[in-house]
Formats: structure tokens, C-alpha cells, sequence
């Protein structure tokens, strides 16, 4: 799952040919208000999950490793 | 805005600086940007092959971006003519002649102005129809990285798509746009009266404060979701000014907001529009509350993504691009009611971000001043440099009054949660 949202993030948001690893600073990479709003429905339509405003926090969204484990933490619950 | 005497839709980026101007410095680069960009001094002209507006680089000089020099009252030993403090010269370049894009000359121009033996600002004045902010944020990083970017304005040749092809694309956002009319969306604009000059007014929040700003949002729509929230903010504003104007009526609200290109495989040269405006409405019961109006923004936001409308957007501006503006703004002004939308909101997002210096002096801060046209009257932006927010209210003179002006800021000044001078 990472390294699929780490291809979401690097190709249909930053459009970058940059390399991103799970633990790049997606911020850092311009990761940025749009963005995010373009991730979130990429991880609703790619994972089925809706993530809560509560959950947007930077720390949540800094890398691609914590982005997967949130996912993943909701997929679970 | 041209066509309406209405000014020449420019804007003014300005970066505050620590230290000393190195003016060498900034004129060498401004030299080097002439040299590498003829679209810089290129005019902006109709082909009348296929009515397509095109930039005139195959005759446009590679002079340097002109450098003007500036300094406050009782400051004359840092060079250049005196003006009355940073808003005054703001006002002037944003209602200036000098930029004129159907004429050879320049389209960007440096202002340095010294604010104090170790505080000056480079003020960028440019017009709208060379790039958007996306593009000048990409021109001050090339400012700043001290380097030379080639030529790509070639890149910005049209492609011969037949407008009918460009119609079908379209279709999808011009169903969307039929909804419109339906909800009598009204902005700042008063019809019958002429607008005046460009105003503006610039919020520049301190640390603290913004701390207190982005608690808030924190608490109300996440960390993250910075342009729903601002571009509530901004809506609800304008809205409680229109419901005070027609206590009758449910004031409904049309947003236009930009929104990035995803996966483009075609690289947009440097002088373009890097975003695609989208337009969508907010009802009068959805703005009734920040948090729901936020909720409804996103909603609304996601929806338009889903449902392709960018791409539908972006062949309609591609359409609209070979006609001329008579052609589009006749039915908008008959079926809108002389409307476009309610009001401009862009800009938003970190100012210049993981950019520290430029021209060797740490940026202590930076926004956008763009002129607006009226209809609708109105546009509030926001960007944040390092903690640092900073709200541009820019509107045209004869579109809201001061009592409406405050009425407006006081809106603002609740939702952000601090007060707005």
C-alpha cells in the first residue's frame, strides 16, 4: 500500500519524476492544501476509506509510510 | 477588464527581505531573465488565421525586466524616487499603464523599495494574462536559485483541436454551469455603476496570531484542508455583505477557485496559467456555518474532480480562448444577470515554500496583491509564509462601501478568530 500511495502522490499530485520513498517529507516534495484534497479522494476511491478532518493533521500526511498506516489502521476498524 | 476601462488585470507579488538590496545583483538577474524570455517584452495578439491570442516572442526585444528603484520619505540616500510608504506603491503598479500586453514593452517589472537600513522589498508587477501565481511562485524560485531556465514558450503553442471537438469536451461543464442561473447568484458588483480604481488591503498576521488563526481551522475542518477553509472564510464574508445589500433574498454564493492540473503529461511553460479556475455554488443555507460551509466546499470540491470536470473546464477556457470576449460575456451577463461569480478567491497555500533567500537576504515574508475586475468586485486571498499568514482583500472602487467593508472584515475577523485591522 505504500508504495502505491507513494505512485499516487509522485505521479497524479506532485507529477513529479522525482524519486519519493515511504519515508520522503511529502511536504518538503509540495505537498500542499490541494493536494491533500486530491489524496484524500484517491485513498476513498482506491482504498474505501474516508479519512475524518480529525485525522488531517501533518504528522499523519508527512510520509508515505504514515499516510499507509492510517489507511490501514481505518481499514481495519 | 481592458475592454471595460477597468485597468489591465495586473498584480503585484511582494517579498520582504532581510538586510541590503545588492542591486548588481537584481539588475544582472533582471538582465539574464530579459535575455532568456523574449515573452517578457513580447505583445499579446489575435492571429487572424484562427482568432487564437498568441504571444509575439518572434518580435519582442530581450531587454532586461526594468528595475525600479525606490525609497520612503526621509530615506534619499538609498537611491532611486521617493514614495510615500509600500500600500502607495502597491497602488499605483496594480492601477498602472506601464504594462500594456497589446503593446512591445515590458510584462514583468522589478521594484525595489527600501523600507529600512535592514528591511527592503522586491515588488513584482506583472500581468495576470502572462502566468498565474503558480507560475510566478515557479519564477521566484528561479530568482532565487540564481539560475537560468530556457525558453519554453513554444511549449505554449495552441494545439489545432477543432472547437468542435473542444465543445464536446466542454459539454459536461457547461450543463454544470446551467444549474447556475437558477440560484441568482449576485456579487459586489453594482450594475449601472462604473467601477472605479483597483483597492486593496493587506492582513499581515504575526506568528502568534496565525498560531491562533490555524488553531482554529485545526479544531473546525483538520490541519491540512487549508483552501476549504480560507475559501469559506472568504465566501461567508462576501455573502454577509450581499444578505445586508438584499435582506430578500437567499444570497447564494459562486465561487471561482483554481484547481492544480493532475497528472498533466504536457509541461506548462514557465509564463502560463498552471491552474484551472472551477466554479461552484454555495447555497445560502450552506453557508449559514463555517464548519458545514467548509464540509459543503470539500464536498462540492470532490464531487467536481470525480465527476472530470477539470478537463471539462479546461476545454470550455480553450474554447472560450478563439472567441472573441463579446461572444462568452453576452449570454453569461444575460443568463447570470450580468454576473460572472461572487468573488475571486486563489492564492492560497505557503508563499514561495522551501525558498529561504533570495538575491542573498533571508525572506521574512510574502503575498500577492492582485487586481480584480468587477464584476464581481471582490476577491480575498490568503498565503502563509513560515507561520506567517497574510490575507489580500483587493475590490474596485464603487463595488463596496466602507460600512460594507467592515461589515466584511468583521465576518472575516469571526470566522478566523482574530481581528482584522
Amino acid at each position: 500500500m505504500e508504495q502505491e500511495l507513494i505512485e499516487i502522490v509522485r505521479t497524479e499530485i506532485l507529477d513529479t519524476s522525482e524519486p519519493l520513498t515511504p519515508q520522503s517529507d511529502l511536504f518538503a516534495a509540495g505537498l500542499d492544501s490541494m493536494g491533500i484534497m486530491q489524496l484524500l479522494l484517491a485513498i476513498e476511491d482506491k482504498f474505501g476509506v474516508a479519512i475524518d478532518p480529525a485525522d488531517l493533521s501533518r504528522e499523519n500526511f508527512s510520509t508515505g509510510a504514515k499516510i499507509a498506516a492510517l489507511v490501514a489502521g481505518k481499514q481495519a476498524a | 477588464m481592458r475592454r471595460t476601462s477597468q485597468g489591465r488585470h495586473l498584480a503585484a507579488t511582494v517579498v520582504e527581505l532581510e538586510g541590503t538590496p545588492d542591486l548588481e545583483r537584481i539588475c544582472r538577474s533582471a538582465e539574464r531573465l530579459g535575455k532568456d524570455h523574449p515573452i517578457l517584452h513580447a505583445r499579446n495578439e489575435r492571429s487572424k488565421k484562427d482568432w487564437i491570442a498568441r504571444w509575439r516572442t518572434d518580435l519582442a526585444s530581450r531587454e532586461a525586466v526594468p528595475v525600479r528603484r525606490w525609497h520612503l520619505p526621509g530615506a534619499p540616500t538609498a537611491g532611486g524616487e521617493e514614495v510615500p510608504s509600500l500600500d502607495e506603491l502597491i497602488g499605483r503598479i496594480i492601477n498602472g499603464t506601464e504594462i500594456d500586453i497589446h503593446a512591445a514593452g515590458p510584462n514583468l517589472i522589478f521594484h525595489v523599495l527600501v523600507l529600512s537600513p535592514d528591511r527592503w522589498v522586491l515588488l513584482l508587477a506583472w500581468s495576470h494574462s502572462l502566468m498565474d501565481a503558480v507560475g510566478m511562485t515557479k519564477l521566484l524560485q528561479l530568482l532565487a536559485s540564481d539560475a537560468s531556465a530556457p525558453d519554453d514558450s513554444s511549449l505554449a503553442a495552441m494545439d489545432a483541436t477543432p472547437v468542435s471537438e473542444l465543445y464536446k469536451q466542454a459539454y459536461p461543464m457547461i450543463e454544470e454551469m446551467r444549474k447556475f442561473p437558477s440560484r441568482r447568484p449576485r456579487s459586489l458588483h453594482r450594475k449601472g455603476a462604473r467601477p472605479g480604481a483597483s483597492r486593496f488591503h493587506v492582513a499581515a498576521f504575526g506568528r502568534e496570531e496565525t498560531a491562533v488563526i490555524r488553531t482554529k481551522m485545526a479544531a473546525t475542518a483538520g490541519e491540512l484542508l487549508l483552501l476549504p477553509y480560507f475559501a469559506s472564510c472568504a465566501a461567508r464574508a462576501v455573502q454577509a455583505v450581499i444578505a445586508a445589500r438584499f435582506p430578500e433574498e437567499d444570497a447564494s454564493i459562486l465561487l471561482s477557485l483554481p484547481v492544480q492540473r493532475q497528472s498533466d503529461p504536457a509541461k506548462r511553460p514557465l509564463f502560463s496559467n498552471h491552474m484551472t479556475p472551477y466554479t461552484l455554488l454555495l447555497t445560502g443555507e450552506e453557508l449559514a456555518e463555517l464548519k458545514p460551509a467548509t464540509s459543503a466546499l470539500y464536498r462540492k470540491y470532490a464531487d467536481f474532480m470525480r465527476r472530470k470536470l477539470p478537463a471539462a473546464m479546461h476545454a470550455l477556457m480553450r474554447m472560450m480562448e478563439r472567441c472573441p470576449s463579446r461572444f462568452y460575456n453576452l449570454p453569461a451577463f444575460i443568463y447570470m444577470r450580468g454576473e460572472i461569480c461572487s468573488l475571486f478567491h486563489s492564492h492560497t497555500g505557503a508563499f514561495l515554500p522551501g525558498v529561504d533567500t533570495m538575491f542573498g537576504c533571508r525572506i521574512a515574508n510574502g503575498y500577492h496583491v492582485p487586481s480584480v475586475s468587477a464584476p464581481p468586485g471582490i476577491g480575498i486571498f490568503f498565503s502563509e509564509h513560515e507561520g506567517q499568514l497574510a490575507l489580500t482583500i483587493s475590490w474596485k472602487e464603487g463595488c463596496i462601501t466602507p460600512l460594507e467593508l467592515e461589515l466584511l472584515k468583521e465576518t472575516l475577523s469571526q470566522d478566523l478568530g482574530i481581528p482584522v485591522p
